[in-house]
This record gives C-alpha cells, sequence and structure tokens, in this order.
C-alpha cells in the first residue's frame, strides 16, 4: 500500500526526466515509449535551451535564491541573537510581531506590497525580488532557540576580555548559530528556487524572469511538444535533487525544530 | 547606563529585520487595509468606503471562488491528515533508512517545482494520448476528458495538490510518534486493548499539539491555492476550478482593480484567522498523562 503511494508519487518525475531524452514520436505514441533504454536523444534540450531562455533563467534564479538567502541568514542571525540574549525596550512586543507574521497568509499582502515596490521602484528587478520574497520569522524563531543555548557566561568573558558587540557576535554567536543557518539556507534557497507566484507577479520583463517562469514560457507555447518541456523541467530539478541529496539530515530537522516541542 | 547601551546595541543588531518589516511588511499590511476602502484602479484612487466589500459579498464570480476554494478545501484538509497519520503511522517503526527513503520519495514532488510537475500530470491526464486514457482503454473503461468539466478537474487538482503536501505532514508526524514512549501503548496492550484501539485511544491523543499544527498549517495552504489551478486549467472551464487567490490575481494585475483585490485579500485573511481560531479551541484540551 505504500508502495502504491510511493509510485504515484514519483512517477511524474521519472516520467519529466526520462521523456526528456525521448524524440517526438515516442512519446505521441500510444501507449508513450518510455523505455529508458531505447532511442534516447538530447535533442529535447537542445530545444529548450534555444527555444526560451533557459539559461538566462538560471542566472536569474539562481541570483534571486542565493541573494535571498545571503539576506535572509544577515537578518534571522542577528534578529535572533538579540531576542534569545539581549533584553531591550518592547522587546515582547516585537517578539509576537515575529510569531504575528509566522502566520499570516501571503495573499493579504500581495497587492500592497507590489504596490509598494512599484513606488520604491523595485519592481521588475531582482532585488526586489529578493527583498520581497524572503519571510524571516521562522528563521528568527529558529536562531533565536539556537542562541539561547549559548551560556551566558561566555558572552560575559568575551566582553571582559574587551571584544566589542559584532566582534562577540562573530566568533562566538554565528559559530554556533551554523546548523540553524545551514537548515535555514537549504529550505529558503528551495523555496525561493521553486517560487513561480509571486516571481511571476513581480518581475515582467524577459530577462529578469526566474527559471519557473521561463519554464511555464515553454508551456504556453506549441502545445504539442512535451518532450523539451521535460528537458527544462528536469534542468530545475538537478540542483535541488543535489541538495536534497547532499543534505537530507538537515531537512528533517529543520521542519521539525520549530513544531514538534522537545 | 549600561541598560541604555544595550538598548542601542539590540537596536542596531535589529535594523536588518526591522528594515525588511517595516517597509515589506507592516507598512504593507496597513496600506492593504486602507486601499481595501478605496476605489484604486490604475488611473485614480478615490475612497469608496465598504464597496469593495460590498460588491465582493454580492458578486458571483467572488461565490464560485469561494465555493471552489471550500470544496478544495473539505477535501484536502481531510485527505491530507488521514494519509499523513497513515504513512506516518505504517513506517514510524520501521528502521531509519526505510523511513528516510519514504519521506524522500514523498518529498521529490515538492523539489520539483509546481510548474514542471503541473506540466507532467497535463501529459498524462491528456484525453488523447495521455497515460491514463491508455490505461482506461486497456481496461475497457470510457475515455474521460478530465480537465473540461468540474467534477473529474477537482480530482486531478486535488490529486495534485495532495502530492505537495503531504511530505511535511508525515515527518512531522512520524518525529511525534517517536517521541511517545512505548511503554504507554505497551502498557495499554497489557490491559488488553487492541491494535486499533491503541491507536485512537493512545497515539493520537498524545499527537495533539502536532495535529493542531498541522491542521492549521493545511488550512492556510489550501487558501493559498494558486499555481496547480492556474496552469492546468487557468481557473477554468467557466471559473469551475477557481481558488481565491487567482480570483485576487485575476482582479489586481489583469483588471487593475487594486482596491477589490485588496478587500478579497482582507477577506481570506480574516477567514484564515477565524478558522485557525476555530481548530485551536476545538483540539487544545489537556492530555492527561
Amino acid at each position: 500500500m505504500v508502495i502504491l503511494c510511493i509510485a504515484f508519487s514519483t512517477l511524474p518525475l521519472l516520467i519529466m526526466v526520462i521523456g526528456g531524452f525521448k524524440h517526438d514520436y515516442a512519446l505521441f505514441k500510444i501507449p508513450p515509449d518510455l523505455n529508458p533504454l531505447k532511442d534516447m536523444t538530447l535533442k529535447c534540450y537542445e530545444i529548450a535551451f534555444t527555444r526560451i531562455n533557459l539559461l538566462l533563467g538560471m542566472r536569474n534564479s539562481l541570483i534571486a535564491s542565493g541573494g535571498g538567502v545571503v539576506i535572509l541568514l544577515c537578518i534571522c542571525s542577528t534578529a535572533g541573537y538579540v531576542f534569545a540574549k539581549k533584553n531591550f525596550p518592547l522587546k515582547s512586543f516585537l517578539f509576537s510581531i515575529v510569531i504575528a507574521t509566522m502566520i499570516m497568509p501571503a495573499q493579504i499582502l500581495m497587492v500592497p506590497k507590489y504596490l509598494v515596490a512599484d513606488t520604491l521602484g523595485l519592481t521588475n528587478k531582482l532585488i526586489g525580488l529578493i527583498l520581497t520574497s524572503i519571510g524571516p520569522s521562522f528563521g528568527i524563531f529558529l536562531c533565536k532557540q539556537f542562541a539561547q543555548t549559548i551560556p551566558d557566561e561566555l558572552l560575559e568573558a568575551a566582553q571582559m576580555d574587551g571584544s566589542g558587540e559584532l566582534n562577540t557576535f562573530l566568533r562566538i554567536v554565528l559559530p554556533i548559530l551554523v546548523p540553524a543557518l545551514a537548515a535555514l539556507s537549504i529550505f529558503s534557497f528551495m523555496g525561493l528556487w521553486n517560487d513561480y507566484l509571486w516571481a511571476f507577479i513581480f518581475l515582467g520583463s524577459k530577462s529578469k524572469q526566474t527559471l519557473p517562469v521561463v519554464i511555464s514560457n515553454l508551456t504556453t507555447m506549441q502545445s504539442a511538444q512535451a518532450g523539451p518541456r521535460f528537458a527544462a523541467g528536469t534542468v530545475a530539478f538537478m540542483p535541488m535533487l543535489v541538495i536534497f541529496i547532499f543534505c537530507q539530515k538537515y531537512f528533517i530537522s529543520g521542519i521539525t525544530v520549530g513544531a514538534v516541542k522537545g | 547606563m549600561r541598560k541604555r547601551r544595550e538598548a542601542v546595541v539590540s537596536y542596531l543588531f535589529l535594523l536588518p529585520w526591522l528594515g525588511v518589516l517595516i517597509v515589506f511588511t507592516l507598512y504593507p499590511f496597513i496600506y492593504g487595509i486602507a486601499i481595501s476602502f478605496t476605489n484604486y484602479d490604475f488611473a485614480s484612487i478615490t475612497f469608496a468606503g465598504l464597496d469593495n466589500y460590498k460588491a465582493a459579498f454580492t458578486n458571483s464570480l467572488f461565490h464560485t471562488a469561494l465555493r471552489n476554494t471550500l470544496i478544495y478545501a473539505v477535501f484536502l484538509i481531510p485527505l491530507n491528515i488521514v494519509f499523513s497519520l497513515f504513512i506516518a503511522y505504517a513506517i514510524h517503526a520501521r528502521a531509519m533508512w526505510f523511513q528516510s527513503f519514504v519521506k524522500g520519495a514523498f518529498y521529490l514532488p515538492i523539489l520539483v517545482n509546481q510548474v514542471s510537475t503541473v506540466m507532467v500530470w497535463r501529459w498524462i491526464f491528456n484525453p488523447s494520448y495521455g497515460v491514463i486514457t491508455t490505461l482506461f482503454k486497456a481496461l475497457g473503461l470510457k475515455t474521460i476528458d478530465w480537465l473540461s468539466s468540474p467534477p473529474t478537474a477537482y480530482v486531478v487538482i486535488i490529486l495534485m495538490v495532495l502530492s505537495f503536501s503531504v511530505a511535511q505532514p508525515i515527518i512531522l508526524f512520524t518525529a511525534a510518534m517517536a517521541s511517545i514512549p512505548p511503554s504507554y501503548s505497551e502498557a495499554a496492550q497489557i490491559d488488553g486493548a487492541t491494535g486499533r484501539q491503541v491507536f485512537f485511544r493512545v497515539t493520537l491523543p498524545l499527537l495533539k499539539p502536532t495535529l493542531l499544527f498541522v491542521l492549521v498549517t493545511t488550512t492556510i495552504g489550501t487558501l493559498q491555492i494558486f499555481v496547480v489551478p492556474y496552469l492546468l486549467t487557468g481557473g477554468g472551464p467557466y471559473n469551475s476550478t477557481m481558488p481565491l487567490l487567482l480570483l485576487l490575481y485575476n482582479s489586481a494585475f489583469i483588471l487593475g482593480k487594486y482596491g477589490y483585490a485588496a478587500a478579497i485579500g482582507m477577506i481570506v485573511f480574516v477567514i484564515a484567522a477565524v478558522i485557525a481560531a476555530i481548530q485551536f479551541k476545538l483540539t487544545v484540551s489537556d492530555v492527561q498523562y
């Protein structure tokens, strides 16, 4: 029974990967010829790369996802550290805002965010996409949990040794936050890489489109050719697969830390 | 003096977050509420009171979108939870590598982004040359044009969204189940409980916190369905598959009716908040050990 469900969820993926290597006629045959040992070709990839600007999409996605992760890490580590170890006026109020933003559904902000970004001249720019896409709430929460495990004496000792605030942060706090930051980076990178809705709304010109949007362009052209579309999808998927294989344990820990007490 | 210094330092550290928060979250939130009371469109902006809300509540398209989203929710949430619980229960006592394998398998659809997955499913369900069609023909069943009529289109959409949404609950449930000491279920079995009774009377109640979390996140997720209906059917045929978020998108970015779209966003937000509050009330109760 479990096997059946697994097959169900992995089937489309297999079709996509194998299908990307087949000629047109193989895919149109009834039943479709998906035998991986027969007749494989790179033609679909060729079409995919030339018909739509796949390479450009990859570059844009990389910038958007990578940049987003970097900025997100800066925000979450600093805020998490402060919420964990410092006392300041309005602290609990600000933290309740963190929680509130975590559960807020995205719809309500969609229109105004776009309008605000437009006024600031950020629409249709990758940096605008980055700034509007990141949702630091969960990351702040995670970093706070991790930062709380740092013994206060350690920080005091550093201060007595004459370390400035920034120095303490960089030399002591950050290294301890590394596992949290690692899990966070993986998740955010994935989320940003695969994001379709916001990238679609936010970026107008072809030269700025990220990968999912570029692939969807291929869908709306030429309805008949499935092969190149599968090839494009496989290209988008490859980085995700690599990350997934190498970082399995971070995935699981990332999801469970926030939700399961203990 | 020291407290003051600490406060200053803290706020300096908080600047990155506060900067982004205020500009891209807080201000838009307030701005959104404000716009929803106006007639903001491409050209002009005039105050319109509750007009947008009235328009939404009387508009039949809004009702259709609401109905569609409700249909999705009614099927997706229970199916998701039941399915994830089932799978989690089936694998939680097995070897770690098996668990990782299963979790990985269900996580794959998320990694392959929705655009690509929709493409593949569309190809599978194509009435002329799709795999499903061939299968039906081989079994002697009548072929169905899946995407052209509501009930079957719903089936496809729900199946697809399910394939993305079960991974996280499965991971959460297996982790939660692993943290239940086996002595509880053993004690119950010694007292004569059957496997099923153990699950419903012992395991399930202890999962309440995780269950609540999954319930709330699935509900909010269902309210935000966009990609699948948009790419698969475009909301058709005749708007029968259009979810609320697609309506919002169309109103705002195609028709340019920002005020109306903002109102829709507010309505969805209130719905989500109310549902989350209800779910919270219903499931939070003392679990006796």
